[in-house]
């Protein structure tokens, strides 16, 4: 895997619902970012050195030049990136992380921050996908369906009451598993936890959010249990991880 | 006028310049070959390697702090045997010039290591050895207890001619005291200093933030913590002084050569920064010609406290 530090400049800021979608304009054109790969963001200004460390960002869209991430505003890093004016400069390291894997067929579910892999698995290899079941924790952000390709078999899900959505959570209804579809999934914890209940653990794939160091292997800082003992960096081995190969027990355990 | 000269000396070992790596924050050296002229660094220094593989601790095993961070890995590593037969030939043949950093829980585990290391006599410029980690010897820090490490470095000086390094904790009662047991041991150089002992809570939660609770904290909070105690701990002993602690931009690793480091060591910024020891090496000419310096060796510890301040030098 070759990494590469690079300087972003922000172009535009749009707010919808409870996230915020930044596109930012990269120096470096000849960047392939694969569906389930990332990037680490800075997330202050370069000559302070608070908060330290770079935030880990799934890719939500990409063009020529161009990188389109999904942000939900939580703690100091996020709040600072999501207020920042059209032309701010950060540090961006990528492309980091396992692409998700192209199966003939796939169902693919994605919550919270996990939309964004989701969209641009949809978006990268349209064919592949038999439905998709995107879910929310209130209104649908008015900028994502224009992301999303036209007569997408999408599925939009929210807790609340919001416009064009089911209410309820993504695993209210069962999911289709005819055709020997393959489920890659990308959100929160208790979503993943969720769907590796109702799923055959060998066609369910979960990508994994951690707190990282660095992203790219270096400071053995995140890490998801390897059913069996031991466990993979979850930033190089992964994120994504077919469910038999977790232990799910110890993924939830350790956390005290 | 010339190019400025980079070279450093730490004893019998000549590095083409100051600029290492800390262990712990480069992986084991071969992750980012691709990615990076790894080869133009003074030094790669491994990941801490014990005699056995190790899984290290549960997460979480890293917290953000203010500028900086804990960590908790548990000294996670495949073991020393691993490391020599399928990690130091991937560096070797890249020309990546490397420091072995080993790790014992016991005082015979480190002698082992030793011995291990001088049966294989593998293409390494050092050993570093890591007498700054908890709970060794019922509890003990080597780095806490002066005539144990004197007896430690003494016994692996007996059991292997490679030059060692010994890495030090700072927070001990003092570190020149554990630099002079070093010495006395018979060390070719002290390492000022490992993290510092450290914890944070989530108050919300009402938990630690490690899983283990405390950690070594890191980043450009400790520089002026570590910036003392170098400059303290050259002017104690005989012995060449490595810095790490905190380097997060020029000046920052500059500070440590003027206050008599010989080299320097990169750790946590290299997260966020990957690219910043070679853009330091890549100003550091422009420096040296800007102050007047013909060499690295020469700006070494020319701003001391037990000397007369240094006449620019003539050049």
């Amino acid at each position: 895997m070759r990494l590469q530090q690079v300087r972003a400049r922000l172009l535009h800021r749009e707010e919808g619902g409870r996230y915020v979608h930044l596109v930012f304009a990269m120096e470096e054109a000849s960047w392939r970012i694969l569906p389930g790969q990332f990037v680490q963001l800075q997330v202050r200004d370069a000559e302070q050195y608070d908060p330290f460390l770079d935030r880990p960002f799934s890719v939500f869209w990409t063009e020529p030049g161009r990188l389109g991430l999904l942000v939900l505003p939580r703690g100091r890093g996020t709040r600072w990136l999501v207020s920042r004016d059209p032309g701010t400069e950060v540090s961006l390291i990528g492309p980091l992380g396992q692409p998700w894997p192209r199966f003939p067929r796939v169902g693919l579910v994605g919550g919270g921050s996990g939309i964004a892999p989701v969209v641009h698995y949809l978006r990268t290899y349209p064919d592949t996908v038999a439905w998709v079941r995107l879910g929310f924790r209130g209104d649908i952000p008015a900028f994502l369906p224009k992301r999303i390709p036209a007569s997408s078999p999408v599925e939009f899900w929210s807790e609340t009451d919001a416009p064009g959505a089911r209410r309820g959570r993504v695993t209210d209804a069962p999911l289709p598993l005819d055709d020997g579809v393959q489920i890659l999934a990308c959100g929160p914890p208790g979503m993943l936890t969720a769907l590796k209940e109702i799923l055959p653990s060998t066609r369910y794939y979960a990508s994994f959010e951690e707190v990282m160091g660095c992203g790219f292997g270096i400071c053995m800082g995140c890490l998801t249990p390897r059913a069996g003992g031991g466990h993979f960096r979850t930033c190089r081995e992964g994120p994504l991880f077919r469910a038999d190969q977790v232990d799910w027990t110890r993924l939830t355990q350790d956390v005290r | 006028m010339n190019t400025p000269d980079l070279s450093t000396t730490i004893g019998q070992v000549t590095l083409p310049n100051p600029l290492l790596t800390a262990s712990g924050t480069f992986g084991y050296g071969h992750e980012l070959l691709e990615s990076f002229p790894v080869q133009r660094l003074g030094a790669v220094v491994s990941k801490g390697l014990t005699l056995r593989p190790r899984e290290g601790n549960p997460r979480p095993r890293i917290a953000e702090t203010r500028c900086g961070l804990l960590n908790s890995i548990g000294l996670e590593n495949m073991g020393l045997e691993a490391y020599l037969h399928r990690v130091l030939p991937l560096l070797r043949e890249r020309g990546v010039r490397v420091v072995l950093n080993v790790e014992g829980r016991s005082e015979e585990e480190f002698y082992a290591l030793a011995e291990k290391v001088e049966a294989h006599q593998p293409e390494i410029l050092a050993l570093e050895v890591n007498v700054s980690c908890p709970n060794v010897e019922g509890g003990l820090w080597f780095g806490q207890d002066l005539g144990l490490l004197e007896r430690l470095v003494r016994g692996m000086r007996a059991r292997t001619r490679f030059p060692l390094w010994i890495k030090l904790t700072p927070s001990g009662v003092d570190v020149r005291e554990e630099a002079r047991a070093a010495e006395q041991g018979g060390a070719d150089a002290v390492v000022v200093a490992n993290t510092y002992p450290g914890m944070a809570v989530d108050v919300a939660r009402r938990r630690f933030l490690l899983h283990r609770g405390m950690g070594g904290v890191s980043g450009p909070a400790i520089h002026p913590l570590t910036l003392y105690w170098v400059h303290e701990v050259v002017g104690a002993v005989g012995i060449p002084v490595i810095a790490v602690g905190g380097i997060h931009d020029f000046d920052s690793a500059v500070a440590y050569l003027l206050v008599g480091a010989r080299a320097v060591q990169i750790g946590s910024a290299l997260f966020v920064d990957p690219e910043l020891p070679y853009r330091i090496l890549a100003r550091l000419p422009d420096y040296l010609r800007d102050q007047g310096f013909s060499s690295v060796s020469s700006l070494i510890g020319s701003l001391r406290l037990d000397r007369p301040a240094t006449q620019r030098p003539q050049t």
